[in-house]
């Protein structure tokens, strides 16, 4: 989706925006930037005072022969989308691989089975999604199953067969799978290159490092968006978070910094969504593991519940697992999922993370209750009143 | 905050426009630039 396009944004805001020009470098002693305008060939320094790196992130590639073929896509940008948009209204593909089981992939396919495309999962892991509690696992491939995409986990892609021009099929350690039309969606990385070859510290993450001001290690210079760390709330660790909302408002605090302000963000609980057919899966904080392995003392609960009254009209099964710290018992994360609202209802969770919120906290939080939305006993006081008698 | 100032921004996707957007409304007369190497600007993908 297009918000706005270049001509908006000079004649409503007298902003100039250069399309197809790329930085090749910064030069911080003479703060000057080396631009090459791609359809000229041309090379100019720009001049600045402030500067504010956006650079996002690219997709990741599995980095195997074939790969360079022109029916295997990534998903990142709007050129991507019309590159598959074309190819499949060209040549009407009947059959598509997708490699990965994040978010981007499970949206894709249900995308592709819209258009009637035998679509296949093939995944690293056992179950979709890593970083997902495993409880949720199940629940989604089942629902993948039940329409149509057939999931298979723990496969490793080795090489793509191609006449150098079209890939026909995709080897694994698990066989041989034919398609007309791959998909590698194996993450993103973030463009950072730019930052460090100038001498901006980069974080382990492979992000830029930014403080609350979106200033990194140069004060002139500030990050946003998914080319940059961000802050934790759960683990007050730096990490990675490439989402649009999260960038929107780093880019708010950059630009109103980068002109003298002092607006700070603080942080992200790692809060996110997403639509599997009709299955609704929210997740906030950490999950169980990755508590464990940072060092907390995790402890944690699954509730199977209703949506809403089990009598009332549309109720569905729901679950949801919140994961906590045995000695503070403070609230490090969840996930919630079923087919009745749960997107929505992680926001619970990620209020609760905001404010680093205790189990003994959140059971006595006054939630809005009626049968056509929820149980009178939400899951979420159900799990935080059952946890609370695990923590010390 | 009424200096002369040159805002570069590099990329435009979701949070240089955004950045752009904000140093305007709160900046009347920095002069801003957005520089993207793609084909498009402010988009959600």
């Amino acid at each position: 989706m297009i918000v706005r396009t270049p001509d908006e944004f000079q004649e409503k805001q007298r902003i100039e925006v250069k399309l197809k020009h790329q930085v090749l470098a910064i030069d911080r002693e003479k703060t000057q930037v080396l631009v090459l305008g791609l359809d000229t060939g041309n090379e100019f320094y720009l001049p600045y005072n402030r500067l504010i790196f956006a650079t996002g992130a690219r997709s990741r590639r599995l980095g195997i022969p074939g790969e360079e073929a022109q029916n295997i896509f990534a998903l990142k940008g709007m050129s991507d989308g019309i590159l598959i948009r074309n190819f499949i209204d060209h040549y009407k593909p009947q059959k598509a691989v997708i490699i990965g089981a994040g978010y981007i992939s499970l949206e894709l396919a249900e995308a592709l089975r819209e258009r009637g495309i035998e679509t296949t999962i093939l995944y690293r892991g056992k179950l979709p999604y890593s970083g997902l509690e495993p409880e949720l696992g199940p629940i989604i491939v089942k629902e993948l199953e039940a329409h149509g995409v057939r999931y298979i986990g723990e496969v490793k892609p080795q090489s793509f067969e191609s006449d150098g021009r079209i890939a026909s099929k995709l080897v694994t350690d698990q066989g041989i799978f034919p398609a007309d039309l791959f998909f590698v969606g194996v993450g993103v990385a973030p463009n950072s290159e730019l930052a460090r070859e100038a001498g901006i510290l980069v974080g382990k993450s492979g992000g830029i490092q930014v403080n609350p001001l979106m200033q990194t290690s140069d004060p002139d210079i500030f990050a946003a968006g998914d080319c940059c760390e961000k802050f934790h709330r759960v683990t007050h660790q730096p990490t990675l978070a490439p989402l649009g909302d999260v960038a929107n408002k780093e880019g708010r605090v950059a630009g109103e910094n980068a002109i003298g302000g002092q607006a700070e963000f603080h942080g992200i609980v790692g809060a996110a969504c997403v639509k599997v057919f009709g299955l609704e899966i929210g997740m906030a904080g950490i999950n169980e593991a990755q508590a464990k392995r940072i060092g907390f003392s995790a402890v944690s609960q699954v509730v199977e519940g209703s949506s809403r009254v089990r009598i009332f009209p549309g109720a569905r099964p729901t679950l949801l697992k919140i994961v906590a710290d045995q000695s503070s018992g403070r609230l490090l994360g969840g996930n919630w999922i079923g087919w009745d609202g749960e997107a929505r209802k992680i926001n619970m969770l990620a209020v609760a993370l905001y404010q680093g919120m205790t189990l003994e906290e959140i059971s006595h939080l006054d939630l809005a209750y009626a049968p056509p939305f929820s149980p009178v006993w939400d899951p979420l006081l159900i799990a935080a009143n059952l946890l609370k008698r695990k923590v010390s | 905050m009424g200096n002369k100032l040159n805002l570069v921004i590099v990329g435009g996707s979701a949070a240089g426009p955004t950045a752009a957007s904000t140093a305007r409304r709160k900046d009347p007369d920095v002069a801003i630039t957005i520089l993207e190497k793609g084909e498009f600007i402010s988009y959600g993908a």
